[in-house]
């Protein structure tokens, strides 16, 4: 029973701690002029299932800090915690994202820390904040293999040329963990490019390989609620990965394509090729509103041991409206349904889902 | 036959020559003065201005870091600024630098109500950048004169 105690006590510390040190040091971070800045970012979501059960949730989203400062010229630092309902009244504590950027010339830089791997649009631009995703969840590809986060270091360059021509380079841990770089154990590299020929128009593609010991650990692509499965084979598996994207986002129109073909061999069955592509077009009016449609579809192969034979696909239907730049609501009508009705690939079967989201920024 | 190749030159151009329509109000059209403190540049053609407002270069030639100095939504010439900068309107520019600066790329802006206190901002700060209207008093050091 004290034990028990103990253990609720240590949880209750340990975000109190971390709040604590936020508040007194966010404090001093806006006394020194131009140097820091603290923002709030988080959602509250209304979800309907209708599937062979039935069932409706109001909950509390993933609600974070995010702390962006400069120790000099050359020298900045992001950081970015999220705070998520696990249960029986717990929170989880994430590091999201902690890293250290040293601008070493014009718009190259070199990063250190805990980052956002960037391999498409919406890992590199959206994060964490809902309030920024133009559909009310990330696309299915995120949570089959995605890798979310990378722990390492990146070079990265940005606005270069006419074209805006971006690129990064990343050397870090792989997706078994998100905080712990075993240098000799598993490594991932990421290399991606893109380029911006007008404000509203971004090119990506990106390259991600790396070979895991043991591919049930998916701590870096645990991002698809309830779409996201378990692994459980344990065994060695290699994973190449190549991302294309598009995104549009004009005055009127928004557009996004995001395309993820990935190819994994295990000693066991040999080699899978799988496929997933995301599409959102939006139609904005009177500024502040948006209707939107979306299509999602994901398959992988029989051989697959990362994320198992498996296929979906979602239509999505849905209206935004901005109270503020910081501040929207979201509502949108879900239908998902299986690829193939035979039985070799898993099946979830058909559902209906209807949700709102309130997401804001301060 | 003659219809779709009109319509199919229509996306041409408008692919081609995308870039250029985000240029057509120029800021000699009106009057209004780009000051900057110790950016190093006394010249600039107006494109490139537009790109350091936009945060594409973070820092200046010199190696000064780039600060940005916006109006806000208090200033009475708001839209009018926000729209010679970015062809977009004030609500459009919070979102873009919001956005900015949530991916880590951009340091945020500064927002202030008058020409006067963006004045004051830029003598204060080097590597900060704005635009004020002409009958402004403007220290002529802070002048940076527009290229054809």
């Amino acid at each position: 029973m004290k034990q028990i105690k103990n253990l609720n006590v240590k949880r209750l510390i340990k975000p109190l701690v971390w709040c604590f040190f936020l508040f007194v040091f966010s404090n001093s971070l806006y006394a020194q002029k131009m140097s820091a800045r603290l923002n709030a970012y988080g959602h509250i979501n209304f979800e309907s299932v209708f599937s062979d059960t039935t069932y409706s949730n109001f909950k509390l989203g993933e609600q974070e800090l995010f702390i962006n400062g400069k120790f000099n010229d050359n020298f900045s630092f992001l950081g970015e915690i999220t705070l998520n309902y696990s249960g029986h009244g717990n929170y989880r504590l994430n590091i999201e994202r902690l890293r250290l950027k040293y601008n070493y010339f014009q718009n190259h830089s070199l990063i250190l820390g805990k980052f956002h791997t960037p391999v498409n649009y919406w890992n590199d631009v959206y994060f964490h904040a809902r309030l920024f995703f133009p559909t009310i969840d990330r696309p299915l590809m995120f949570s089959k293999w995605i890798p979310v986060h990378t722990f390492g270091m990146r070079l990265q360059g940005q606005n270069i040329g006419k074209n805006n021509f971006g690129y990064d380079f990343l050397i870090g841990s792989g997706m078994g963990s998100e905080d712990i770089y075993n240098v000799f154990d598993e490594t991932s590299l990421t290399a991606a490019i893109h380029w911006k020929p007008i404000d509203e128009i971004r090119y990506g593609f990106s390259y991600y390989v790396t070979s895991m010991k043991d591919a049930s650990n998916m701590a870096a692509h645990s991002h698809g609620d309830d779409e996201h499965q378990m692994n459980t084979y344990s065994g060695a598996l290699d994973f190449h990965m190549l991302n294309a994207s598009f995104a549009y986002y004009g005055e009127k129109w928004e557009f996004l394509n995001e395309f993820s073909f990935n190819r994994t061999n295990t000693d066991t069955l040999g080699t899978s090729n799988n496929v997933s592509n995301y599409i959102y077009l939006g139609r904005r009016f009177l500024e502040k509103n948006v209707a939107f449609t979306g299509f999602d579809i994901l398959y992988s192969g029989e051989k697959d041991l990362h994320t198992y034979p498996y296929d979906r696909m979602k239509f999505i239907l849905g209206y935004k409206y901005e109270y503020s730049e910081n501040l929207n609501l979201k509502a949108q009508v879900e239908y998902y349904t299986n690829v193939f009705d035979d039985h070799s690939h898993i099946s979830s079967g058909r559902k209906f889902e209807f949700k709102i989201q309130m997401s804001y920024g301060l | 036959m003659v219809y779709r190749f009109r319509f199919a030159l229509i996306i041409v151009l408008f692919f081609f020559k995308g870039n250029e329509l985000n240029s057509q109000i120029t800021l000699d059209d009106f009057s209004i003065v780009v000051i900057g403190n110790n950016t190093g540049a006394n010249k600039m053609n107006e494109q490139t201005l537009k790109g350091y407002f936009k945060g594409k270069y973070n820092k200046w030639t010199n190696n000064k870091t780039v600060i940005v100095a916006l109006a806000s939504s208090r200033h009475p010439k708001v839209e009018l600024y926000s729209d010679l900068l970015y062809n977009k309107s004030f609500y459009a520019v919070k979102k873009y630098w919001y956005s900015l600066v949530f991916q880590g790329r951009n340091d945020p802006p500064y927002f202030f109500s008058t020409d006067q206190e963006i004045i004051e901002f830029v003598k204060l700060n080097p590597g900060a950048i704005a635009i004020v209207e002409k009958n402004s008093a403007i220290p002529e050091n802070l002048k940076i004169q527009l290229n054809e």
